[in-house]
């Protein structure tokens, strides 16, 4: 399976939200909907507090329970990778998808009623390039790439820093990583 | 302190309340598949154990009447679906994981036998009915009377079939919400258990309401009192469970312990549903009177709805993930430590 990985540096990112608003234009998000999105987490106690910024999308589980739960088919690998897309023709809208979702990172397509997610771009990464979100980031902070290769990018960051996911307790083991 | 806020919007049901995941028509779908399944396991079991004269309404009629029940739940289920054009696509795919896939397949399964099971009742439940199907045009004397002749032989073997079957979509309903550990307040095994004696409880009390005699609706309202007393039990189970499971079960319980669902849950679920219909039924054990034992029924049958309709909102509403979606002025409160109103200069 080919593993790919975003790594997002939390030390630089600014929290701009550039990343959602490439999103939409490169996915045609309908309005209203995201993606990805932003959250800005707060720590310490007045007036020492301590800001850090997070890019949060689907993690593209290397275990996807949404996958797992969807009747149809339509919830699926890309490629023999960890990338998960849905496949418009064959998805129902039963929402088994949402609710097995441990990050909340789907939703409803509307008005056209399929599951629309992030895809890490799969129509610019099988060209080899990066999603748009980390294309665009104006202070550098998004990084793409194959986890499979040691020399890659993302690997490498993720040797040198510091490195969280989000809930690796679901058992999901999500492929978006936060260095920090 | 450890705030997390969203900077930017999020399309999640938590933000714009318009995105939930499942609505009335699942809950109405579990609820209405529980008590067709109750009711095609105690139709199955009056058969197959020759009990038909002593239950003539759960042999006869029942099964045609779960066969339009489970027909309207699979109706608004349908109704549920988004993209409503791809619904065949249920059955293009067996995904062994997915409890939605087991359950379109459940379905499947239990239809035809339920159906079957419904034919064979026709002469005794609805003598009128079957005279006319045996007397339609063309297909009438070819196709219809030797289909009920066909069924009443094979009786027993469809009903049998049928206990089987009911008790595989009875726990599917529970299962289908329980299956997904993304949402701490379903992630129970014993909402499998807790769902099907809840429909065959229903089950039963619909059988009360139609028994054709004194003795069934005595037969089945005694079976629905000891129905109720095992759910009863299973649902403190499960809020023990709840109790003790993860922070995040924890926390979602607290829902329906002084939360949004918690009137709901007391009153309705377990006051109306649960406690009402076990006193009254315990009153009438010796002397039944059809009022009072309608009125239980009644009761077990709303309660039936609640806990669905608690266990499908409340459950969506659980999350590993938690933000605050806006500006939490209560928090700015307890940070400033001078006095000064933090909203005064908002
Ligand atoms: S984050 Fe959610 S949608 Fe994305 S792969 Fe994991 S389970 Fe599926
Ligand atoms: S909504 Fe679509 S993608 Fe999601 S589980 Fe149902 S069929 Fe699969």
């Amino acid at each position: 399976m080919t593993h790919y990985a975003m790594v997002i540096d939390t030390k630089t990112c600014i929290g701009c939200t550039d990343c959602v608003d490439a999103c939409r234009m490169e996915n045609n998000v309908p309005e209203g909907l995201c993606y990805d999105w932003v959250v800005e987490i707060t720590t310490g106690r007045y007036p020492v507090l301590k800001t850090e910024f997070r890019s949060e999308r689907c993690n593209h589980c290397s275990h996807a329970t949404c996958v797992e739960a969807c009747p149809t088919g339509a919830s699926q690998y890309w490629n023999d990778s960890n990338i998960v897309v849905v496949d418009a023709t064959k998805c129902t809208g039963c929402k088994a998808c949402i609710a097995a979702c441990p990050y909340d990172a789907r939703l409803i397509m509307q008005p056209q009623g399929y599951i629309g997610k992030c895809t890490f771009c799969v129509q610019r990464v099988q060209y080899g390039m990066d999603p748009a979100c980390v294309a665009v980031c104006p202070a550098h902070a998004m990084h793409f790439g194959l986890l499979d290769d040691p020399t890659s990018t993302v690997s490498r960051l993720l040797d040198e820093r510091d490195n969280y996911t989000l809930h690796p307790e679901t058992g999901n083991h999500p492929n978006v990583f936060y260095l920090r | 302190m450890r705030e997390e806020v969203l900077a930017s919007v999020l399309a999640n049901p938590r933000v714009e309340p318009h995105l939930a995941i499942w609505g009335w028509q699942i809950a109405t779908y579990l609820f209405l598949g529980g008590l067709s399944a109750g009711l095609l396991i105690f139709s199955g079991w009056v058969v197959a154990t020759r009990r038909v004269g002593r239950a003539p309404f759960a042999a006869n009629r029942a099964p045609l009447i779960g066969l339009i029940i489970l027909s309207i739940g699979m109706g608004t289920l349908f109704l549920d679906l988004e993209r409503k054009i791809n619904v065949w696509r249920f059955y293009a795919y067996l995904n062994p994981t997915s409890p939605m896939s087991w359950g379109a397949w459940i379905l499947i399964a239990v239809f035809p036998v339920f159906a079957l099971l419904a034919v064979a009742g026709l002469p005794d439940g609805f003598p009128q009915l079957a005279g006319k199907l045996r007397e339609l045009p063309v297909v009438g004397k070819s196709t219809m009377a030797p289909l009920i002749d066909m069924c009443g032989v094979i009786r027993s073997p469809l009903a049998v079939a049928g206990i089987g079957l009911g008790v595989a979509l009875g726990i599917y309903t529970g299962v289908l919400l329980s299956g997904f550990n993304a949402r701490p307040f379903w992630h129970s095994a014993l909402l499998g258990p807790l769902f099907l004696v809840s429909g065959l409880s229903t089950g039963a009390a619909l059988l009360v309401l139609g028994a054709g005699t004194a003795e069934e609706r005595h037969l089945f309202s005694h079976i629905d009192l000891g129905l109720i007393v095992v759910e009863i039990a299973l649902v403190f189970l499960f809020l023990i469970d709840m109790l003790n499971g993860d922070a995040l079960q924890q926390h979602s319980v607290f829902l329906v312990l002084g939360g949004g669902a918690t009137e709901l849950f007391w009153i309705g679920f377990i006051g109306l549903g649960l406690a009402v219909p076990l006193t009254l039924e315990t009153a009438i054990w010796q002397r039944s009177t059809a009022l009072i034992a309608g009125v239980a029924s009644v009761l077990v049958l709303v309660g039936g709805f609640l806990l669905r309709d608690v266990m499908v909102t409340t459950g969506q509403q659980t999350s590993w993930a938690s933000f605050h979606n806006q500006f939490n002025a209560s928090l700015l409160a307890k940070l400033r430590t001078d006095g000064e109103n933090p909203n005064g200069r908002f």
